[in-house]
């Protein structure tokens, strides 16, 4: 599979770089806002709408942005579509608004999303720019949920609202405090490294082969395919 | 080639760029004012979209609260607070408005001849970022606290949350069904579970490990009666309330 195909851009995001578990982008509201499904959910629509929205713009502008201000002009597109997200998600579903609070504003500063502009987008055309927003939008809504399931399991014991272990569990509060986001982030990257090793090692008496894709995944920004040729 | 092979070629020394075309700066200017000006032009058209339903979002949630701590009024009349006394707006009003403070009068028929009480907003700083908001209902007459409803807060979660899940504190500002145990009134103080006596109307059971988040909410209710309790009750005796 070549690293240029449509399907490449979209699954790309998705899992082998997935923002969060693999390149460790947009960790703070993956630390900040995962304590429910529900949150990690809406934090999760709310940014991929953003990184699709602006991904688009900045592809499709990206002639008329000159390259000394060009920063500036994401951060400017981005936070647009921040506002946008903020006041629709206060004015549609306000109780998830005030759950989240400052956090949505935050999604502007949400490297993740700037990373992509800078590295994918404003180097790509439209559909290209759009498909690799889609796959790293929904790698970071896959971290998300991963993150506030865990945490609300173990934190108060129910998925999504609904109780799991019923009146006698005896909910571990500290999973829905900070100190168990950064313990749940860091046993979740602990196990994904151990399959990955694992998965090396049992590949690697077929090296030879599959060596050329392997390196993709040592490097985050492999949004310059280019690079691959040489 | 191995993972380390490639690594260090794209570490590599950079081929020299060829020289830019120089932009000259006023272009800069333009090209970030001119998307400056979208970006707000967009904005205010979002805004003005999503100001109506915000506001709606915000009245339903204060309406909600003060029917549910007067439990289920055929009429309301909002009253607003001056300092000679306490004033009713023509319509109900439940959006705030910047400077005007606004108590809510609550009736047991829609002819608003039967009052049930008064449904008072405010707020203190617990433990958390954002002040605790609250609604409660007060009976001017008989002193007594109605119901309590948490609005917002930003308290610890699993900890200070406890102001609004845990029974043994939350239900003790509902007004109880049967007269065996009075209903709480203002001047709350704040009591260990052994010091604590049920029949006190101004004791309140304090939750162990949350005790800041607990002391805010008899702070509301404790200011808000200091500060308004005798316009309410000169206002009640006027009325006949």
């Amino acid at each position: 599979m070549k690293p240029t195909t449509p399907t490449a851009d979209l699954v790309r995001g998705i899992w082998r770089e997935n923002p969060v578990l693999i390149q460790l982008l947009g960790l703070c509201p993956a630390l900040a806002v995962t304590n429910s499904v529900e949150n990690a959910l809406a934090m999760g629509i709310a940014t991929f709408f953003v990184l699709l929205g602006s991904s688009v713009l900045v592809s499709s502008l990206k002639k008329w942005i000159p390259g000394e201000v060009r920063i500036s002009t994401y951060i400017l597109i981005i936070a647009t579509f921040v506002t946008v997200a903020d006041l629709g998600l206060e004015a549609f579903v306000p109780a998830i608004h005030k759950e989240l609070g400052a956090f949505i504003s935050l999604i502007v500063v949400n490297c993740m999303i700037l990373g992509r502009q800078e590295a994918f987008a404003s180097k790509r055309p439209v559909g290209r720019a759009a498909l690799d927003a889609i796959g790293t939008g929904i790698g970071f809504l896959i971290a998300m949920v991963m993150m506030g399931g865990v945490r609300e399991i173990l934190g108060t014991g129910s998925f999504l609202g609904f109780s799991l272990f019923g009146p006698n569990y005896e909910p571990w509060v500290v999973m829905i405090l900070p100190p168990g986001g950064f313990l749940t982030l860091g046993f979740l990257l602990l196990v994904l490294a151990w399959v990955e090793r694992r998965r090396a090692r049992s590949a690697k008496p077929d090296a030879a082969m599959s060596g050329a894709a392997r390196p993709e995944t040592a490097r985050p920004d492999a949004g310059t395919p280019d690079r691959s040729a040489a | 080639m191995s993972v380390e092979e490639t690594v260090l070629q794209d570490a590599g020394p950079m081929p020299a760029l060829p020289p830019r075309k120089e932009i000259p700066s006023w272009r800069l200017v333009a090209t970030l004012a001119v998307a400056g000006a979208l970006a707000a032009l967009l904005l205010s058209f979002v805004y003005e979209a999503t100001k109506p339903l915000i506001d709606a979002n915000k009245a339903k949630v204060l309406r909600e609260a003060v029917a549910e701590v007067l439990k289920d009024p055929q009429a309301v009349t909002s009253l607003k607070v001056t300092d000679a006394g306490l004033v009713a707006d023509e319509t109900t009003v439940y959006l705030e408005e910047k400077g005007v403070e606004r108590v809510y009068l609550g009736y047991a028929d829609e002819e608003r001849t039967r009052p049930i009480g008064f449904a008072l907003k405010g707020g203190a700083y617990g433990y958390g970022s954002d002040p605790i908001m609250l609604v409660f209902g007060y009976d001017a007459q008989t002193d007594e606290i109605l119901g309590l409803k948490v609005l917002g807060h930003k308290e610890t979660p699993g900890i200070g949350t406890k102001i609004e899940t845990e029974d043994s504190f939350a239900g003790l500002f509902w007004k109880p069904e049967s007269g065996d145990v009075p209903a709480r009134q203002p001047r709350l103080v704040g009591k260990r579970a052994d010091q604590f006596r049920s029949s006190d109307p101004h004791h309140v059971d304090m939750i162990s490990g949350a005790t800041i988040s607990s002391k805010a909410v008899l702070k509301v209710v404790n200011d808000l009666w200091e500060r308004l309790g005798e316009r309410l009750q000169a206002f009640a005796k006027k009325e006949g309330a």
